[in-house]
């Protein structure tokens, strides 16, 4: 019986072993800057030749569009003027349509924070700026969970109920699914080469430019889903504009209102649009499509027409620099121009391929702004 | 990490051993005696009058129950039950019980509310250890499955406050797991005999067993020992759970290609015990008992993904690992007491968990460790009889917990290979928690009609962490003096009616999840508040009782008043707390805080146990609950979408029963059949947190009616075979908070052969 008793034992000895915990992972020597410091440790690469930048001083160059005739114009007289019904947004300011904030918002300043690291301070920023930015990207419900998931309401959607979210179904709708499709990729990409020390410049500019069109996108969608989820439309406001008032944007509105001020404001217009729109057809899930899509379409339009006016400023910005400033300002447009290519081809479609292929091998840049000029010029 | 290998070498190695001869001699099963809360249970010789509520006994035998100085509202969930039921974890195992229902967050999961509440609001105890530790969430939470139901003897569920005898977070009722004992063999022989149980089911394709050893010396040496392993697949549902409100597919879980299987559900458990009962003397038990329980790679269903999220994100607990240690010493020589016993234990709670999003690149890990030293010290005093009609009986101890939280979390960029540790994890690190306090329990008996009974508690509480600047995360010390009570009584209106009355003060302390931690909830992001106070809970009961050899019955009515009750208030993005952006982000957000006026639960819930023909049972119960409490949203600044003033408490159960017909026309060995059903209507009574909780589906959860027939066939006590026939009409259904539906038409089947045992005489 003893033998038993200390083969038990033993027995008893090897089943506590089973079963330790992981040790703890290593942190890296890479990535430990803080973030709230990175910001201002961007002058790397300034003892290279970076080129000369040129400040462009963009002001409404294609003129200000006429808004349509149905559109909501909560700045003249207070909508009085306007075929629109009595509303929320009748004062000209954004009232919201849920309980707080929304959570978009956060994701806009992540935006803005990325900027500091990756394109505010330097045409060069650091590897380890990457790093940072790539680690505010990946935040828990952060930007990039969103860019995840995005999907742009312009196509249709994929057959049989299947969602963007579901495997393989991306690759299958890639315009639907610009977001898992599209623009993760690039953002990856980005965030990788330049945490690994390659072409920051360009590789900041494909950030923004994905980010922007993410941005773009989400305020549109957000327009759309709003007939399920009436804070959606807050959220539309939101990707616009940070959700901010008129005369402080943040994030995609701040850059079309630093080009294109007055089409800043239609889009604003069109996110009060939305907001009466949902005020006017208050029940739990919308019924007036009629008045959505005019709503959203106005939000859409302005905003297509400020990114046209975003893409014009960067050629132009190309076309005085050299360099890495110049460089970094047509990556900008390269990355944007497919995603843009939809509303450039509903306006003309011969200026919008060659506008693409334009940008393939040797640029010339005053040809490539033509194209855009003459497509958007509202003068 | 798939962790199975360990498991099955684990397992395999065992069973090589145990298929040497064994060397058994005489086994005598005569003794249905255990530790567990021997301090209280075990001290009266049973009778029929004394069988205890709810209809769990029958024929007057020995319950789990039995024993408590008065009648309260309860029920327990014996060995044979266990086994006839095959439940697939100690929580399932509480689904017949009444005033019960058991949500599951995942597969591997799952969390039994009590009359409306759980998590932090109900106490779960391992034979007469607290398992609740300071990191008990308000909501639902997993750690009721890290018992091993193969380890348990039985489970007694104790309805309403219990704060006296058991301290802080018994509100709703207490759960208490009796281990599985080695019988003694006859007096002067020795024996040692493995035992072996293997199960499967065919929902979730899981497979799995325990070997164990039972060494017995006499009466005076006993020592049990086993290891268990298990490996768990994808669950299949019967479909797609539609929601109520717009008819459309619920978006939590994730449904495979065949819309059935549900993603994020499978898991691997591995398990090891082993205790050692001597008794040095006829009237003394030294005991020392490890019990270990390890999981791995389990996800959380309802974030794997979640709703909206790309099909490959998922939130996995890659390891959930609980280990407990301890000895008691219990004796009855005490000069003036009847019994007392003493324990010290040790216990870790381990938890690593990982979001893992692999189109972006991006992995976040959490580690949280939380270890408990515990001492008790509790007995009852010899009854002493005032006059010949009076007799005065009193329960007395004194316990205390002690945690440490260690609390860690990374991000790593995958793809640049990039690994940064965060300021701070889910909780402070090092923080500490101590609780404990000092009880008397009295009952005083007039003949055998009238039982008065009344106690007292006075607790302390103290809760220490240290503020991380990074996260502007608020240092705590903070410390409380609860003091609590009861007093009921019982009434015996026949030879076979009585009456019971109580009423129960019971408290909950905030624990370091309140005050310190920061996560993802069901329902959003919750983040903490360092300045909460205690909810106390006051709680009228109205008990039926009716027990006679064929027919028992219970019918119990209850309203609990919480005072105090920490809530969860809606906040705005601006009110997050600095460098959180998970918080900013998050669709909604909520703080913890104490609600300024009452919240109630009330309700009613009865049993029917009938014997027939000899070999038949029916039992039938049913549960209704209905809670309110004060808006939580009114409270926050720039939130006024809700202007009620009265909103549902969240995830009270709806109203829902079970019923089981069992037929057994032997004791020992031969045939058994069964057939139970479970149903709950739909719940709509929504609290605002509910609202927002992809795990409940628009408008609520659809209600339900599933049944299972049981077919068995005892060959000896020793070895039985049994089959289990799952949800028979292939029912879509879901228990209501849960982010799972309950498994497809299936079978499972299990076979034991364990010679001691014995234990289950229900």
């Amino acid at each position: 019986m003893k033998k038993s008793t200390h083969l038990l034992a033993l027995s008893l000895s090897s089943i506590v072993l089973l079963g330790c915990p992981q040790k703890d992972p290593e942190v890296t020597d890479a990535g430990t800057t803080p973030i709230a410091d990175a910001g201002a440790n961007s002058d790397a690469g300034s003892n290279l030749d970076n080129g000369t930048d040129c400040q462009t001083v963009p002001n409404e160059d294609m003129g200000i569009c006429s808004v349509a005739n149905d559109a909501y114009l909560p700045r003249q007289n207070n909508s009085a003027d306007d075929s629109w019904d009595a509303c929320i947004s009748d004062d000209n300011t954004y009232h919201l349509a849920g309980d707080s904030t929304p959570s978009s918002v956060a994701r806009v300043e992540a935006f803005d924070r990325i900027g500091a690291l990756l394109w505010d301070h330097s045409i060069t920023p650091p590897a380890d700026n990457f790093v940072q930015a790539k680690l505010i990207y990946a935040e828990d419900s952060g930007v990039g969970s969103r860019v995840a998931r995005r999907y742009d309401t312009h196509y249709p959607k994929p057959p049989n109920g299947e969602s963007c979210q579901d495997e393989g179904v991306p690759a299958q709708y890639p315009d639907y699914c610009v977001g898992p499709a599209t623009l993760e990729p690039i953002i990856n990409e980005a965030f990788l080469q330049g945490g690994q020390g390659n072409d920051p410049a360009l590789n900041s500019a494909r950030v923004r430019a994905a980010l922007m069109w993410f941005f773009y996108v989400s305020a549109v969608k957000e327009g759309m889903s709003c007939a399920a989820k009436a804070k959606d439309c807050d959220s539309s406001w939101a990707y616009h504009t940070g959700g901010t008032d008129r005369d402080n944007p943040i994030g995609l509105g701040r850059a079309i209102k630093r080009v294109a001020p007055e089409t800043y404001n239609q889009a604003f217009d069109g996110n009060l649009a939305i907001r009466c729109w949902r005020d006017l057809d208050s029940a739990e899930t919308a019924e007036n499509e009629a008045l959505q899509l005019r709503a959203v379409n106005q939000l859409d339009a302005a905003l297509i027409q400020g990114f046209a006016a975003i893409i014009k400023d960067e050629l132009d910005h190309a076309d005085c620099s050299t360099g890495l400033y110049r460089d970094s300002a047509l990556e900008f447009v390269r990355t944007v121009a497919p995603l843009f290519n939809r509303p450039f081809a509903e306006k003309d479609p011969t200026a919008a391929a060659a506008f693409l292929s334009g940008l393939e091998g040797t640029v010339n840049i005053p040809t490539l702004t033509g194209y855009v000029f003459n497509a958007f010029n509202c003068n | 990490m798939r962790r199975m290998p360990i498991t099955a070498l684990g397992v395999l190695c065992t069973m090589a051993w145990l298929s040497s001869p064994a060397r058994a001699q005489n086994l005598e099963q005569q003794e249905d005696e255990s530790t567990a809360q021997a301090e209280a249970e075990a001290d009266k010789k049973p009778t029929s009058k004394e069988i205890p509520a709810m209809g769990t006994t029958i024929r007057g035998k020995r319950s789990p129950t039995h024993g408590s100085s008065v009648e309260r509202a309860a029920s327990a969930v014996t060995r044979e039950q266990l086994v006839e039921r095959q439940p697939r974890s100690a929580p399932d195992a509480l689904r017949y019980e009444p005033g019960v229902f058991v949500q599951k967050t995942a597969h591997a999961q799952g969390s039994a509310f009590i009359r409306g509440v759980t998590g932090q609001q109900t106490l779960l105890m391992f034979d007469g250890i607290r398992l609740n530790n300071s990191t008990y969430r308000q909501g639902p939470n997993q750690y009721f499955f890290t018992l091993d139901a193969q380890t348990i003897d039985s489970i007694t569920v104790q309805r309403g406050g219990a704060s006296t005898r058991y301290g802080s977070d018994a509100i709703g009722g207490v759960i208490r797991a009796r281990p599985l004992l080695a019988l003694p063999s006859t007096p002067k022989t020795s024996s040692l005999k493995p035992g072996i149980t293997f199960y499967g089911a065919s929902a979730d394709q899981s497979y799995g067993g325990r070997v164990q050893l039972a060494y017995s010396q006499g009466r005076t040496l006993r020592i049990l020992a086993g290891i268990g392993g298990r490996q768990v697949d994808e669950l299949e549902g019967s479909g797609v759970l539609l929601a109520p409100q717009t008819k459309e597919s619920a978006l939590i879980p994730m449904m495979r290609d065949d819309g059935r299987t549900q993603a994020g559900t499978g898991f691997d458990e591995l398990t090891f015990d082993s205790r050692m009962d001597y008794k040095p003397h006829r009237s003394d038990t030294l005991s020392f008992a490890l019990y270990g329980y390890r999981q791995y790679d389990a996800p959380r269903t309802d974030q794997c993904p979640a709703a909206y999220a790309p099909f490959n994100e998922c939130l996995v607990y890659d390891e959930q690992f609980r280990t407990l240690a301890y000895a008691t010493y219990q004796t009855k020589r005490l000069t003036g007491f009847r019994r007392l016993r003493i324990t010290g234990s040790w216990q870790q709670q381990h938890e690593r968990k990982t979001l893992d999003r692999p189109s972006s690149f991006v992995r976040h890990t959490g580690r949280d460790e939380v270890s408990t030293l515990g001492v008790s010290v509790v007995g009852s005093l010899k009854p002493s009889r005032l006059t010949p009609s009076l007799l005065f009986k009193t329960r007395l101890g004194v316990d205390h917990y002690a945690d440490t939280v260690a609390s860690k979390s990374w991000t790593e960029l995958t793809d640049l290979e990039v690994l940064v540790e965060r300021s701070r994890g889910q909780y402070l690190d090092n923080s500490r928690y101590h609780q404990g306090g000092t009880f008397i329990d009295s009952e005083l008996k007039w003949g055998r009609v009238v039982s008065l009974l009344g106690g007292a508690r006075v607790a302390w509480i103290d809760a220490q962490a240290f503020g991380d600047a990074g996260s502007g995360s608020e240092p705590v010390d903070t410390s409380w003096f609860p003091v609590t009570g009861h007093l009921g009584a019982r009434l015996k209106l026949s030879a076979i009616d009585a009456l019971n009355l109580s009423w129960d003060h019971s408290y909950r302390a905030p624990n370091l999840d309140d005050l310190t931690s920061r996560q993802f909830t069901g329902p959003g992001f919750q983040f903490e508040n360092a300045a909460l106070g205690p909810e106390v809970a006051h709680t009228l009961e109205l008990g039926l009782t009716r027990r006679t050899r064929r027919l028992q019955w219970d019918l119990w009515a209850y309203r609990t008043e919480l005072q105090g009750a920490i809530v969860r208030r809606p906040m705005p993005p601006e009110d997050c707390p600095p460098d959180t952006p998970g918080c900013q982000a998050s669709w909604t957000r909520f703080q913890l805080i104490n609600a300024q006026d009452p919240s109630w639960i009330y309700g009613l819930e009865g049993g029917v146990l009938v014997g027939f023909a000899d070999a038949w049972q029916l039992r039938v119960t049913a549960a209704w609950a209905k809670g309110e409490g004060p808006n939580p949203a009114l409270l926050s600044t720039n939130i006024a979408a809700d202007e009620r003033t009265r909103v549902p408490l969240s995830r009270i159960p709806p109203l829902n029963g079970t019923l089981e017909l069992r037929w057994r026309p032997s004791e020992k060995r031969g045939p058994y059949a069964g057939l139970g059903v479970r149903g709950a209507m739909l719940q709509d009574q929504l609290a605002l947190s509910d609202v927002s909780d992809e795990r409940i589906p628009a408008g609520g959860t659809p209600g339900f009616v599933v049944g299972d027939l049981r077919l068995g066939y005892r060959f000896s006590r020793q070895l039985i075979l049994g089959l289990v026939m799952e949800n028979l009409t292939d029912q879509i259904y879901r228990y209501h908070g849960s982010a799972i539906n309950g498994p497809a038409r299936g079978v499972q089947m299990r076979l034991q052969y364990q010679p001691n045992f014995s234990r289950g005489k229900s």
